[in-house]
């Protein structure tokens, strides 16, 4: 929010952890978990909208792999992604929509935000899910869980820049596992949280290797993560290509 | 209107790659499929036919008609695009002996040739292909060989119209991007002006006729997606979004 309103956007913040929270309530099921999002999020923007008087027009970030695939040669495919944004919005909205970059592709994009004065760590930042850290926590969703995993993750990006790895893995990230292990602090033995490290390389996400990340930096960090973050005894690094793995766990 | 390469689509996993390699020379381009042309074709500076799944010699195989560009723009056929031209004119189309897939040598580069200009002799090409060219028409003149396949490139005489076996724009054909230059850049005459500043300044002015006073309403991930779709209509019609 601070950054887009220090780019003078005209910009309305919508806190809806407790609506996101709430709907996915004891909910386990990846696939389940996915629709929920979608749809809270659906909800969450159609009430906003309506707040505001005489819209005329929907944008959306359409880039132009979309349009190529909606007009290919076997023609308009029945599946074509709906924008994660947007998806299926309320036809009684009847919106004109505009896409300002349907015809660029991603890298393009990025250069074009460099020139209209985005931050380039900001515009090179690793992909992230549209269901956001929900499919990185295995199992159900609560707060603590969330609070711990984005402490996790904090940790692992922050050294992995400060290792000048950042920039050289696609993508990297921690898995919550609904297991916990034996492990020993001091004298006392604990029963803790596993979590998994995750950084593959790749050049377009669809095929992908696990980033032979140096031994050193993975020491340094499972250190940092069991000493710092409470109720984590033990971190895995995930050691798998895809395919046949995917990248994100769900 | 904007120069434009257009690219017609024939359903080759390669036809993207094509569109990349264009714009890495800040030239813009566009794919469409073969069976649905764009209205507008003002702006329009050559075209290049892609690859395609389809052999020439199947029933349902994409045979657009090409009538309103060629001999009238720069033409590029690649691999089905150049089997295509010549099947179109009469020319003979069959399976190759050997499937043919992968690296092969330009042994032979008629230096004369604008597209092929300033490659260098024997420089690796990619191959992708079971259907070869036997015979074309007299017009067609071979200005590139393999060992393997003679009409590894032509051109048409009396007409900008080229055709090449291999593919240009897969990485596995070094001089590739050179080619692709010689075309889009010397024989369509380009000025390679399409950059990310110009694409700011164009799609700003367009918004601004597009939308008016209207008041737009986006929703905003935090990806990078819609924080520059954000920032293009903030420039354009500020408050209003």
């Amino acid at each position: 929010m601070e950054r887009y309103k220090k780019l003078e956007l005209n910009v309305i913040g919508v806190d809806a952890r407790d609506q996101f929270l709430d709907a996915l309530k004891g909910v386990a099921d990846p696939e389940k978990k996915r629709k929920i999002i979608g749809k809270t999020f659906i909800d969450v923007f159609d009430q906003e909208a309506h707040k505001i008087q005489g819209i005329a027009w929907l944008a959306q970030g359409t880039i132009y792999p979309d349009v190529i695939e909606s007009r290919s040669v076997k023609g308009p495919s029945a599946t074509i992604k709906s924008h994660h944004n947007v998806g299926g919005l309320p036809e009684y909205m009847k919106l004109k929509i505009v896409e300002p970059l349907n015809f660029l592709f991603k890298d393009e994009v990025r250069k074009v935000g460099l020139t209209l004065g985005l931050d380039p760590e900001f515009i090179n930042r690793h992909p992230f899910p549209g269901p956001g850290l929900a499919v990185r926590i295995i199992g159900d969703l609560t707060r603590e869980k969330i609070r711990l995993l984005q402490d996790v993750d904090d940790i692992y990006i922050a050294g992995l820049r400060k290792y000048d790895l950042y920039h050289k893995v696609w993508q990297a990230f921690a898995v919550l596992l609904p297991v916990q292990s034996v492990g020993v602090m001091g004298d006392e033995r604990t029963y803790e949280n596993v979590v998994a490290l995750r950084a593959v390389t790749s050049t377009d996400g669809m095929t992908a290797d696990w980033a032979h990340l140096p031994h050193e930096f993975l020491a340094k960090v499972s250190n940092d993560i069991i000493n710092k973050v409470k109720g984590v005894n033990r971190v895995v690094y995930d050691i798998s290509s895809k395919p046949p793995a995917t990248i994100e766990w769900e | 209107m904007q120069e434009t390469i257009l690219i017609l689509d024939f359903g080759s996993q390669y036809t993207q790659l094509i569109a990349r390699r264009v714009r890495e020379l800040n030239v813009f381009c566009d794919i469409h499929p073969y069976n649905n042309f764009p209205k507008d074709l003002s702006g329009l500076k050559g075209v290049i036919l892609s690859g395609s799944p389809f052999s020439v010699r199947d029933q349902n195989a994409p045979f657009p008609d090409l009538a309103g560009i060629k001999g009238k723009l720069p033409v590029l056929g690649v691999c089905y695009g150049a089997q295509y031209l010549v099947h179109s004119s009469g020319g003979e189309v069959a399976p190759s002996k050997i499937r043919e897939y992968g690296r092969a040598n330009l042994g032979f580069i008629d230096q004369r040739c604008r597209l092929l200009r300033g490659m260098s002799t024997g420089t690796q090409v990619w191959m992708s292909h079971a259907d070869t060219i036997l015979k074309a028409p007299a017009s067609f003149k071979i200005t590139g060989s393999t060992s393997d396949v003679e009409y590894a490139a032509f051109k048409i005489e009396g007409e900008e119209t080229y055709g090449i076996q291999f593919h240009p724009e897969v990485y596995h054909t070094p001089e590739g991007l050179h080619l692709l230059k010689n075309f889009v850049v010397n024989i369509c005459g380009c000025k390679q002006d399409w950059t990310p500043e110009l694409f700011v300044e164009s799609t700003v002015k367009e918004l601004k006729a597009k939308l008016g006073n209207d008041k737009v309403v986006l929703g905003l991930s935090g990806g990078v997606d819609s924080s520059v779709t954000a920032m293009l209509l903030n420039r354009a019609i500020g408050k209003n979004l």
